[in-house]
């Protein structure tokens, strides 16, 4: 666009028309009520995603976690250097990537899941998620 | 209706104000620092002034409770109580154990009749203060939504009175809650009226030009119609009122192609989007009619071939989105008079209801600003908040 | 050093990152091409972004600094830097991506909303961003000294004025870009002089590293403190000292140090013999094993929460992509973290006389000029001190954003780009100012206490927040108050000197051990107390943090 054709340009704004934004408790209840009938799958979904949290972590306090224990047992500092600089980022990754598989393995069943329903789409309470 | 409300609150604050404020009028006449009346009707306005904004979320529980203590407040009674249709939404102050129970079944000639009533109580606990009450109902459109019930330890005219103005202060803002609602009702009901309002202009020049390809070039043709099914389809959509960025910049492209069937060379199209800002969510269909407006322009003032420039750049908290054609313009009046909703049904219909959901999604922060002037093109930019409550895609 | 080919290596980065900052590396293309426009970042790209953006001062310079000083339980620095990556990607990636939040206030308000929590969250965004600030700017003060001689305030006003100028001449526009070519610059800009400082090293006949502490001399050495100093001795030192130690003048005559304090004057030169075991000057806490967990602790779980780091996640299309991306970063900045102990370990070697003036965190900038010298030595150490500035700015320019899209939002008065531009300089002025009147603190030490913060407020909000429904608005703001207040006040008194020694030190110097478990408590303890205040729209907020966007987006499943 030419420098020309903007310097003719004048600036409009539509007036203020003092709105108050959509109330929020309206949107979210309209969720809520959708999700009353979706809540015990959402549930089951999240205790999976949990437990493999909380192994992840688990596994990870309790190798990276004993470790200044261990070095204080063993008080050599060479292993400390070779454990701390280099060894340990392996085990690091691994959880991660066992984690991420995870994670997206519970996704995948869930999705199964919840695609055998009806095609009404709005699962009942009455199934059992697991 | 506002109108209403400050008609009923005037008179309604001043007698309240003159009650509280008689109580210590004669210590001292006049003062530069306010009477004693004065500050008892400051009082009363800002007790009032509190009592508000719950009650502007309508008739319930959760607005009751948090209202009770300042009305009560507001009428120095030792009890008050909030009732809806069915039952005791919240009870203020000394002896619900005492009339709790009873409540419901002193007010229900006055659910049907509308008329305000007073009534003795009898206890046996001679230490309960509450020896009458009178009782209010709240209206909204003449119907009785529910009722307010005032507590005294004798009978009292001035009490009955207050109630009364009270009442029906009450009622004012249950009416405006209910126009609250009534008008996001309307815009929810313009925004779906607007994923409908695909003109009839555009389905039938798409598919003529659709069809001018059928025999010169089948393969075109058939990747056009897929298009032209996919823009209606997400046009069409039923769920949700937001939209990804990417997904409405995809929906314009494939706008773009439809249009470009039509006009080949006589439209340039230029693109420049940050990546970092395709994830935001923002209200559906509400960049579309902007790119339309700039085509209609860009090809109507055009002598040559029309530019458009469409540009989504991350601004921090916020997108920007920019919306440029070095078509015909407008005249800066004229499109003040659109964005007033004064412009009639010629043209800008569009411009007008992005701009409106816009600053109801966002605020008024947020509105349309357009750099425009006759035979100048026009610039329209949008900026989207990353993140806003309740908006999501 | 050459200062030349140093000073060309600084301006080169921030050249650089103005020009491509300010005019962006924007996507200018015909509509034919915009299916290429229309796709999201990818998990590589954003990974390598969001490791561009995080590997700061404290990992380029920091660390190295520190080994040199400390040994080798400074390593716990890097792996508690990637191992926070860990802990975010198990507990917090994919449900943070999904609640659409851009900045921590933002999740807050999602969460609980809560404009009151809302505040108090920003608040300690802005605390946490603006401590972490301070010492990229103090490395930043130190790496031009030591390049080129320029005063301590040169550096931190220079990445200042970079910043505001990049923001201010468009926000950064293709940040992605910018962040990610950052993170291959610095990696190239460790590992290519590591190249050949092991050439160097095996070619000096490959002395193993000594392990024990203190380090030792290998040659004579000659210090000049620039800056008068204190010396904390544990054992005694023998010197050859040259001006005035301990208030008394010395003329090269030799001299026993006996344990304890000595005062050290500016200009003096200490003459060291070959194998003097150079002592620390800052010696370690009296319980190392506390603070070793004080650091794991912080790191681990303080991740999560920096400002710059969250704010990064947006930019992924969904969650699983954040889930991927996150392992990316794991593996991008856990190769970096290979490198800074190879200068450590080297800087114990060659080069631990900087451990008695205080300037260790140099070390990574003087060692290939020490090892490899001549014109390639000159050549290695501009590349560092190019990488080094790179760190500086681009850590630096991410918080700023951070914290000024924060103040923009939640603190200053009226929203829009305009403010947002003004709310730059405001954002980084704080941390200017600090980081020219605090004293020195080591640079990873200093980052060390954001993270510390960080993990006594925001972990547990972040993590009750997504997975308990518990969680109330009382609640968060008491966790937020008692484990993160607390956690600040802690780190302000160490910083300020105020701590007691001993075991009080310890204690005030790593608070996240017993910070972090007081914020938790106190938001279960708060929410327990106050379950009416459950936020009405819980259920739908934790279905849309952990519902597959595939899902939530078809409509027909449970939403």
């Amino acid at each position: 666009m030419s420098a020309e054709q903007a310097a003719r340009r004048e600036r409009v704004t539509g007036e203020p028309r003092r709105v108050r934004p959509l109330p929020r408790h309206r949107a979210q209840s309209e969720i809520d009520e959708q999700t009353a009938l979706g809540g015990a799958y959402v549930r089951s979904l999240m205790r999976g995603q949990f437990r493999a949290a909380v192994t992840g972590f688990v596994v990870l306090a309790l190798t990276v976690g004993t470790l200044p224990l261990a070095f204080r047992a063993l008080d050599d500092d060479a292993v400390t250097w070779c454990v701390l600089g280099f060894a340990v980022y392996g085990p690091l990754a691994l959880i991660a990537w066992w984690y991420v598989r995870t994670a997206e393995r519970n996704e995948r069943d869930f999705a199964r899941l919840v695609a055998d329903r009806p095609t009404d789409g709005r699962p009942t309470q009455g199934r059992r998620a697991e | 209706m506002t109108l209403a409300a400050l008609l009923f609150l005037g008179p309604l604050l001043a007698a309240a104000g003159y009650l509280l404020g008689r109580r210590t009028a004669r210590r001292a006449r006049t003062s530069d620092v306010g009477t004693p009346v004065e500050h008892a009707t400051f009082e009363t306005l800002h007790t009032a002034s509190l009592a508000a904004p719950p009650l502007r979320a309508g008739l319930t529980a959760e607005a009751a409770r948090k209202s009770a203590r300042r009305l009560r407040s507001l009428l120095g009674t030792d009890a008050l109580c909030l009732t809806d249709r069915d039952t005791v939404l919240t009870w203020d102050g000394a002896g619900e154990q005492h009339h709790g129970a009873q409540v419901m079944d002193q007010v229900r000639v006055l659910l049907d009749t509308g008329r305000d009533k007073a009534f003795a109580l009898s206890c046996d606990d001679l230490d309960c203060p509450l020896r009458w009450a009178v009782a209010v109902p709240l209206t909204v459109d003449h119907r009785v939504l529910g009722t307010l019930i005032a507590y005294a330890p004798r009978e009292s005219a001035v009490l009955a009175r207050a109630a009364g103005e009270v009442g029906r202060w009450v009622s004012v803002q249950l009416e405006l809650a209910e126009l609250d609602r009534s008008r996001t009702r309307l815009i929810e009901a313009e925004i779906k009226a607007l994923r409908a309002q695909i003109s009839p202009h555009f389905i039938f020049n798409s598919l003529a030009a659709i069809a001018s390809f059928v025999r010169t070039d089948p393969e075109r043709a058939r990747e056009l119609l897929l298009e032209f099914a996919d823009f209606t389809r997400y046009s069409f959509r039923r769920h949700g009122d937001f939209t990804t960025l990417a997904e409405e910049l995809h929906c314009i492209d494939q706008y773009l192609a439809l249009v470009r069937a039509r006009f080949g060379d006589r439209l340039s199209v230029t693109l420049q989007v940050a990546p970092e800002v395709l994830p935001v969510a923002l209200p559906f269909l509400c960049l579309q009619p902007l790119v339309e407006n700039a085509v209609k322009h860009g090809i109507e003032g055009a002598v040559g071939a029309g530019r458009i420039t469409i540009s989504a750049l991350d601004a921090g908290n916020e997108a920007e989105v920019v919306i440029e054609d070095d078509g015909a313009g407008m005249d800066p009046e004229r499109l003040r008079r659109v964005l007033r909703g004064e412009g009639g049904a010629s043209g800008g219909i569009g411009l007008l209801n992005v701009d409106e959901r816009l600053r109801q999604v966002y605020g008024d922060a947020y509105g349309l600003v357009i750099e425009t002037g006759v035979g100048a093109g026009m610039k329209i930019t949008a900026r989207i908040p990353k993140y806003r409550a309740g908006v999501h895609s | 050093m050459s200062q030349t080919y140093a000073v060309v290596a600084v301006t080169a980065v921030v050249l650089a990152t103005v020009l491509v900052g300010g005019f962006g590396l924007r996507i200018s293309r015909t509509t034919s091409d915009f299916y290429v426009a229309s796709r999201t970042v990818g998990p590589g790209l954003n990974a390598a972004a969001i490791s561009g953006e995080y590997l700061s001062a404290a990992s380029f310079l920091g660390i190295a600094g520190l080994v040199l000083v400390q040994g080798p339980d400074m390593l716990w620095y890097p792996v508690g830097y990637t191992a926070g990556y860990l802990v975010l990607l198990l507990f917090v990636a994919a449900p943070l991506r999904r609640s659409g939040a851009y900045t921590l206030p933002d999740f807050a308000e999602a969460r609980l909303e809560s404009p009151g929590v809302r505040r108090l969250v920003s608040v300690f965004v802005v605390g946490a961003g603006w401590l972490y600030l301070v010492p990229q700017l103090q490395g930043a003060g130190l790496t031009l000294k030591i390049l080129t001689g320029a005063p301590d305030w040169l550096g931190p006003v220079l990445v200042a004025a970079v910043v505001v100028v990049a923001v201010a001449a468009g926000g950064m526009r293709s940040i992605t870009f910018v962040q990610a070519f950052q993170y291959w610059l610095k990696l190239t800009a460790l590992l290519v002089p590591v190249l050949f400082l092991v050439l160097a090293w095996r070619g000096d006949g490959a002395p193993r590293p000594v392990y024990d502490e203190p380090a030792a001399l290998r040659h004579q050495q000659t210090v000049r403190v620039a800056d008068t100093l204190t010396l904390r001795l544990t054992d005694p030192l023998s010197v050859r000292a040259t001006g005035t130690v301990d208030g008394r003048p010395r003329h090269g005559e030799a001299l026993t140090l006996v344990p304890g304090e000595h005062r050290v004057e500016a200009g003096t030169r200490l003459a060291l013999d070959a194998a003097t075991r150079v002592p620390g000057t800052a010696a370690r806490t009296e319980h190392p094993l506390y603070a070793t967990y004080g650091l794991i602790v912080a790191t681990f779980l303080g991740t999560m929460g920096l400002p710059h780091v969250v704010v990064r996640f947006y930019t992924s299309p969904g969650g699983r992509e954040a889930r991927r991306a996150t392992v990316v970063v794991l593996a991008l900045i856990g190769a970096f973290y290979l490198l800074p102990p190879v200068y450590g370990a080297l800087g114990r070697l060659y080069a631990p006389e900087l451990a008695l003036t205080g300037d260790a965190d140099a070390a990574v900038l003087l060692l290939p000029e020490r090892l490899v010298g001549g014109a390639g030595g000159d050549l290695l150490g501009a590349l560092v001190a190019g990488g080094a500035f790179a760190a500086f700015l681009s850590t630096a320019s991410g918080l700023t954003m951070a914290v000024a899209g924060v103040l923009t939002q939640d603190v200053l008065p009226s929203r829009g780009i305009r403010h947002f531009r003004l709310a730059t300089p405001i954002a980084i002025s704080v941390p200017l100012l600090g980081a020219l009147l605090v004293s020195q603190v080591p640079v990873a030490d200093a980052v060390g206490m954001a993270f510390a913060v960080s993990a006594s407020s925001f972990c547990p909000l972040l993590v009750l927040g997504i997975w308990w429904r518990g969680l109330t608005p009382p609640g968060a703001a008491a966790g937020l108050l008692l484990g993160g207040g607390s956690a600040l006040l802690a780190v302000a008194a160490t910083v300020l000197g105020l701590a007691p020694p001993g075991l009080a030190h310890a204690l005030l110097a790593w608070p996240a051990v017993w910070s972090v478990p007081v914020g938790f408590l106190a938001m279960i303890g708060v929410s327990l107390a106050t379950p009416g205040r459950v936020p009405a729209g819980t259920n739908a907020a934790m279905t849309r943090f952990h519902l597959p966007e595939a899902l939530a987006r078809a409509g027909g499943a449970p939403r």
